[in-house]
């Protein structure tokens, strides 16, 4: 099935391609639910939603775009709503920092799963917005305006997500020597 | 070989093509959850249609009420019941009417119904002599013999031709001393008569039977279909008339809300007399409803739910009354327990079906066109389905069954049936019932008292 059939089946809510969509993509769309949550379990929840939303809403679907990035965004927004409405995003330290230049670290074959588990360590709003803006590309400006906070205050928690990231790297090359 | 690496550049590349496969139940969550949205879809749409085709023939019923008075629907069907025997019991009348009234006049037409009565068992008798000679002897003679007795001469020889006919042919079957002796003739003068209306006037007198026994079965139907087979299909609402919680005492005041769901099955129903019925059948119904106010977090079995058997050991998801987990862990209690972050509010939903076998009374209030039959009984419910599940926005998770719902359970049910009769023997059926459920939980302490409601539409047959 090519990709154009996968859509046109999609948005018909044929079950077949639907199966075929998400063996296809889920992997990717995973990966970023991973970034985005504070766990595992929670990520498949918002997997699963995200792909719902996506099947209800493929219709929808221009085709002008590139699929694949319309269904990240998909998967973005759905994790996001999911944070957005929670007393737990409220962080207790809201004194801003100066959004510093970006660390350096060393980088001696740190493994992948290390680097996912201190993202989902960080604190709620750090990591989306740290995810947000290094590994999915949003400004300061769509992050503040996708999570309901200022400009100043995403570049704040970026630098506060830089730190406390550089730290435990830091600490697990001290203790991988 | 150390390495130094811009931090943002470092988990930009390592992640940049990164894939991670999900366990294969996020799938089977999903495909579940797309085979439910179809289902409430189809749900939607039969409770919107129902809808419309109940109060539609609410309407209808209440508009055939009134033109009830101007008794269209009655004198309808009365005509039809009349033109059904059509013209036979007419035509008889005539003939009997005739007959009497040419007794004493001996007019043609009596003799051309006698003849016409005479020659074909003549006819018949030509071929088998032996069989049918009494009969040839005693009709055609007898007839001969009144007109005999009766009649002054001139009258006989008007007749003499038809007479002499009879008389020939009577003689080739066998001599019969036709008026030869006075005790013969006297018995013969009785008798004529009554086999005259053996032959005539009890043929006339059982097509009559007939007649009205077939406008007795086309009049009052029940009596000949006293069964009756109904399909039904129903949107049920699930409720409760109590505050309670059926899934623990905590939630007892937090706000909760019946579903609509589906029941269908069939039924059977047998009339007693005319407006009394006694009806039964097997369905299918279920039933859900969902406490709100409730938060979600995963941690062991042992602090879960009680009245939850959890398909799974180990860390399951809990949930508790909103607040719960914040007042807990401050003392350390429930520190096992990892709250969820969800998205919206968060819901436990119950989902019972039940094989539902009611014995129920109907009586009928009216019943042309349009009728109204008030319906009460009992229904014995044998759990089926059992499963209990939480909701937060679009996630969904099915927690285990519930430990504390009887297998076998009764409710008391009422309701009003309407019917719009489509043919003698087919009927709309439109029953809206309200089922209160007695015993549905083992254990007594259980302050939650459901009922559910139901508007019952199918097609009956009567056979």
């Amino acid at each position: 099935m090519t990709l154009d059939q996968l859509i046109q089946g999609c948005k018909k809510k044929d079950a077949k391609a639907q199966a075929e969509l998400y063996k296809r993509f889920s992997g990717v769309l995973f990966s970023i639910c991973l970034r985005y949550s504070p766990n595992k379990v929670e990520a498949e929840d918002s997997l699963q939603d995200a792909f719902i939303t996506i099947f209800n809403k493929a219709e929808q679907f221009k085709e002008k775009g590139s699929f694949e990035g319309w269904i990240k965004r998909i998967t973005v927004n759905t994790v996001l709503q999911k944070y957005r409405k929670q007393k737990v995003f409220a962080i207790n330290d809201e004194a801003q920092i100066e959004d510093t230049a970006s660390e350096d670290v060393v980088d001696n074959g740190l493994p992948l799963d290390y680097l996912l588990s201190i993202i989902q360590e960080l604190p709620q709003r750090y990591r989306l917005v740290f995810t947000m803006y290094v590994m999915d590309g949003y400004s300061h400006k769509e992050i503040g305006e996708m999570l309901g906070i200022s400009d100043g205050t995403s570049k704040s928690n970026l630098a506060r997500a830089r730190g406390i990231l550089k730290t435990k790297i830091d600490e697990y090359n001290k203790n991988n020597i | 070989m150390k390495q130094k690496k811009n931090i943002d550049q470092l988990f930009n590349e390592r992640f940049a093509n990164h894939q991670a496969d999900p366990p294969s139940h996020v799938w089977d969550k999903v495909q579940a959850r797309l085979e439910k949205d179809k289902k409430d879809r189809v749900i939607a749409i039969w409770w919107r249609t129902a809808g419309v085709a109940a109060s539609l023939a609410l309407i209808i019923s209440l508009a055939g009420l009134l033109d009830a008075t101007q008794s269209n629907v009655v004198v309808e069907q009365q005509q039809n019941i009349e033109q059904s025997p059509a013209a036979n019991p007419k035509i008889d009348k005539a003939l009997e009417i005739n007959l009497r009234q040419d007794k004493p006049r001996v007019a043609t037409s009596n003799n051309a119904a006698q003849n016409n009565a005479i020659k074909p068992q003549v006819k018949s008798s030509d071929n088998t002599v032996s069989k049918n000679k009494p009969n040839v002897l005693k009709t055609p003679e007898n007839a001969v013999v009144k007109l005999v007795a009766k009649k002054d001469a001139g009258v006989l020889s008007k007749n003499f031709p038809v007479i002499s006919e009879n008389k020939e042919i009577i003689n080739t079957e066998t001599v019969v001393p036709t008026g030869s002796s006075t005790v013969i003739a006297s018995k013969e003068k009785i008798s004529p008569e009554e086999t005259e209306k053996q032959s005539i006037y009890d043929a006339i007198e059982e097509q009559k039977q007939l007649v009205s026994k077939e406008a007795v079965a086309n009049n009052t139907n029940p009596q000949e279909n006293l069964w009756e087979i109904a399909p039904n299909i129903a949107p049920v609402y699930y409720n409760t008339l109590s505050q309670g919680s059926s899934i623990d005492a905590s939630f007892a005041d937090n706000s909760q809300s019946g579903d609509v769901n589906i029941s269908y099955g069939i039924g059977v129903r047998y009339a007693l007399s005319d407006r009394l019925k006694i009806r039964s059948g097997i369905s299918n119904v279920a039933l859900s409803y969902s406490t709100s106010g409730i938060e979600l977090g995963d941690g062991p079995v042992s602090l879960a739910l009680k009245t939850i058997d959890y398909a799974s050991e180990g860390v399951v998801v809990i949930a508790q009354d909103l607040g719960t987990f914040s007042s807990q862990n401050q003392d350390g209690t429930f520190g096992d327990i990892t709250p969820k972050s969800t998205n919206g509010e968060a819901f436990i939903n119950q989902n019972i079906s039940y094989y539902e076998v009611p014995l129920e009374l109907s009586y009928t209030l009216f019943d042309s066109a349009f009728g109204l039959d008030v319906i009460g009984g009992v229904s014995t419910l044998l759990l089926g389905n059992n499963e209990v599940s939480v909701t937060a926005g679009s996630y969904n998770e099915v927690l285990g069954s519930a430990n504390n719902l009887s297998s076998l359970s009764f409710a008391t049910n009422i309701g009003l049936g309407l019917h719009y009769k489509m043919s003698s023997k087919f009927r709309l059926n439109v029953e809206p019932m309200f089922k209160y459920q007695l015993n549905p939980y083992t254990d007594s302490s259980v302050s939650f008292k459901p009922y559910y409601l139901g508007v019952y539409t199918g097609l009956s047959f009567k056979f």
